[in-house]
């Protein structure tokens, strides 16, 4: 992973010693609150419902077992013993006191992490796909050209300060794990047609919130050494074009709308060939340097049964004992669940990737003890080279498990409450905090979700439905992404009373939709009731090998509202 | 298109961004709004009609508003106006770093600001990102 040059520590060492004075001035009574808010924000704080609450970046979605043992220090010394992984693969610290959060900022950047640009409207944390390097659908890893962008966007000095916040995210495989239909800018490697070098597909003005608009493709093609040049352009677009007046139009999916893509592309481009040629065109050395940041870890050779074998074909028929026995004293469905839903395919042969699952009854989605923070960390050093991947659906992933040690990294994680196997299934679902945590939360998501996971929790159904995502949002502004959920849950206010909607075939994957309304708002006490009719309408309906969302697709909503509200009952 | 505007200046410190530079806070030849004006060919336009002014003052109405930025990035790179160019308006400590990198060379601090406190913070950074490379604040 990348590991900071002295520049780069300095830049954030030097940005630990302003906040520590921006909170002086703040107390001393010289920094407006108005003005304090917007530095706070950009770094990463902030005021929320009971507490202030930090939001520490995680670039990329890459953590290494030292950055992680960090994390569970700060949450145990600054916070009541633990933290939260969001939908954009940060952590949050939901209880610090604005005095300590300077030391927390010195605590992370003696580690190389900080919490520059994770809010406000400036260009926020780079996302990537959690497989990045390890995925067997992989054209070219991401995580370089992340690392590009963070540099790029820390502290750039023309966008901090745009009409709204905005997100990057970047894939480099076949199938599109990082949500780049739903990103102010989506980055997709692909290869030229005829020369077969390795570029970018630019996707522009993607986003949910209140507007769910799928992004659109503004380049088909760029040169890799003109992604920044490119990025900038949009940027500066966007800076002087993007509505400030109302913070509901200020997002540049609105103004990509309204001028239209090809007008918008046409001014980027006006941008673009201005600055191609500048200090931000990418030189064949800068990348080199930036891809010896990350070296594929020292894998065993010869592990893989037969030579050229893929995982992901013997996975498909089930991980058996031949490959990864019954743990002594181990439950042998639980175990084999486990196998079939939180181990993955890895590009190596004899490795295996590990999604460790931060959804259980007992928790809200993504929240993990300072205990577990700590014991994942041991986890990664002696299970794989060191490091975790957070997931933006709220999870963490040992990238580089040897399958062969697979029982044994089962049983440790089982101790920790740390193997529920659920991945990709209904309660592997994800939720912003609502109404318990967040100022803007109009209903209670954490309560639905617990209702979900304790109605689904080791049942046969749950594996019977099979992968469906659920996403549950607390309000209208979409944080839960429910819009692009399979099973979309939206938190409402109705005169006063909390109540639910549920929107059905939503995705974010190679074939991006926006999710469409079941019915009118349930009680919350309904809800989980609801979504199991839901799983039940599609077990009596589906064809073959289909899933939840391809039965949704082929047969639209209807059948599914007359399951929840009854034949009679009108939307 | 742009009135000048009847800032009072005694009431605010011009800092200069050469900080042994002790600049007299006078009126500049041509004042900009990013509102009004921010496009490559109103910018060249406005220019030209003021006759090229050695002198260019750019309004920040809020400090939250990032427009003046690349209205400074476009002069400086874009049009390569070599002049002085100040930031006039809601410009407090914290906002300076960020118009140096843009361009600008003197800031007409806020009333209330605290000179030393603008000072540090303009040495604070040892280094910025350009793109992937890095450069310091005197030689950007």
């Amino acid at each position: 992973m990348y590991s900071y040059n002295p520049i780069d520590q300095s830049i954030v060492d030097a940005r630990v010693d302003e906040f520590r004075d921006q909170v002086r001035r703040y107390r001393a009574g010289e920094i407006e609150e108005n003005e304090f808010l917007q530095l706070r924000l950009r770094n990463g704080l902030y005021l929320q419902r009971h507490a202030y609450m930090l939001r520490v970046a995680v670039p990329y979605g890459t953590l290494s077992s030292d950055q992680l043992r960090r994390l569970g220090h700060i949450a145990r010394t600054y916070d009541k013993g633990y933290a939260h992984f969001t939908t954009r693969q940060n952590i949050q610290f939901n209880w610090p006191e604005l005095d300590d959060v300077p030391d927390i900022l010195a605590e992370l950047a003696a580690v190389q992490m900080h919490a520059i640009q994770t809010s406000g409207n400036c260009v926020r944390n780079t996302t990537a796909d959690h497989l990045a390097g390890v995925a067997g659908d992989e054209l070219e890893d991401p995580r370089p050209w992340c690392e590009m962008i963070r540099q790029w966007s820390t502290l750039n000095p023309e966008f901090n300060w745009l009409p709204r916040k905005f997100k990057i995210a970047v894939t480099g495989a076949r199938e599109d794990r990082a949500a780049i239909a739903y990103h102010d800018i989506g980055l997709k490697l692909v290869r030229h047609s005829e020369t077969q070098e390795t570029g970018f597909e630019v996707w522009v003005g993607g986003g949910l919130g209140r507007t769910p608009v799928i992004g659109k493709v503004v380049r088909r093609w760029l040169e890799p050494a003109d992604l920044l040049s490119y990025i900038d352009a949009i940027l500066r677009v966007y800076n002087t074009e993007g509505d400030r007046k109302k913070k509901f139009r200020a997002r540049i999916k609105i103004l990509v709308r309204r001028l239209g893509v090809d007008v918008f592309a046409e001014r980027v481009e006006a941008e673009f060939s201005k600055i191609k040629e500048g200090p931000l065109k990418i030189t064949a050395e800068q990348l080199a340097r930036f891809k010896a940041h990350f070296p594929a870890p020292a894998y065993a050779e010869g592990l893989g049964e037969k030579s050229g074998e893929r995982l992901d074909e013997r996975l498909d028929e089930g991980l058996d004992a031949r490959q990864s026995p019954l743990p002594k004293g181990a439950d042998p469905v639980h175990y084999q669940r486990w196998l079939t839903h939180n181990v993955g395919a890895h590009k190596v042969p004899g490795y295996a990737v590990v999604t460790v699952s931060l959804k259980s009854e007992d928790r809200a989605p993504g929240d993990i003890t300072a205990e577990q923070l700590g014991a994942l960390a041991d986890l990664a050093d002696t299970f794989s080279f060191g490091e975790i991947r957070s997931t933006h659906l709220q999870n963490l992933i040992l990238p580089d498990v040897e399958t062969g040690r697979l029982g044994e990294l089962y049983q440790a994680l089982l101790a920790h409450d740390l193997a529920t196997p659920n991945i990709g299934l209904l309660t592997d679902q994800i939720a912003c905090p609502g109404l318990d945590f967040c100022n803007l939360g109009s209903a209670s998501s954490l309560s639905v979700a617990a209702d979900l996971s304790q109605r689904f929790a080791g049942q046969e159904k749950l594996y019977q439905i099979g992968a469906v995502s659920v996403k549950m949002s607390g309000c209208v502004n979409a944080c839960g992404h429910h819009h692009a959920g399979h099973i979309g849950i939206l938190g409402v206010d109705k005169k006063g009373e909390q109540a639910f909607q549920i929107m059905l075939g939503g995705d974010a994957g190679n074939a991006p939709s926006l999710g469409r309304w079941l019915g009118p708002a349930l009680a919350p006490d309904e809800v989980a009731e609801a979504v199991e009719t839901l799983g039940d309408v599609y077990l009596k309906e589906r064809q073959a090998e289909e899933t939840f969302l391809d039965t949704v697709r082929r047969l639209g909503v209807q059948p599914f509202h007359d399951g929840v509200y009854g034949r009679g009952d009108s939307a | 298109m742009n009135a000048p505007q009847s800032l009072s200046l005694q009431a605010f410190t011009l800092l200069h961004l050469d900080l042994s530079v002790e600049a007299s806070p006078t009126e500049a030849g041509l004042q900009i709004d990013p509102e009004l004006t921010s496009s490559v060919p109103d910018l060249s336009n406005l220019i030209q009609s003021a006759d090229h002014p050695s002198l260019i003052a750019v309004k920040i109405a809020v400090f939250s508003d990032g427009r003046a930025h690349t209205v400074a990035m476009r002069l400086r790179r874009d049009l390569g106006f070599t002049g002085g160019l100040r930031a006039v308006g809601d410009v407090g400590v914290d906002h300076l770093h960020y118009l140096a990198r843009v361009g600008f060379d003197a800031f007409l601090l806020r009333q209330g600001t605290n000179v030393d406190d603008a000072r540090a913070a303009l040495t604070r950074f040892p280094k910025y990102y350009v793109g992937v490379q890095t450069q310091s604040l005197t030689s950007a």
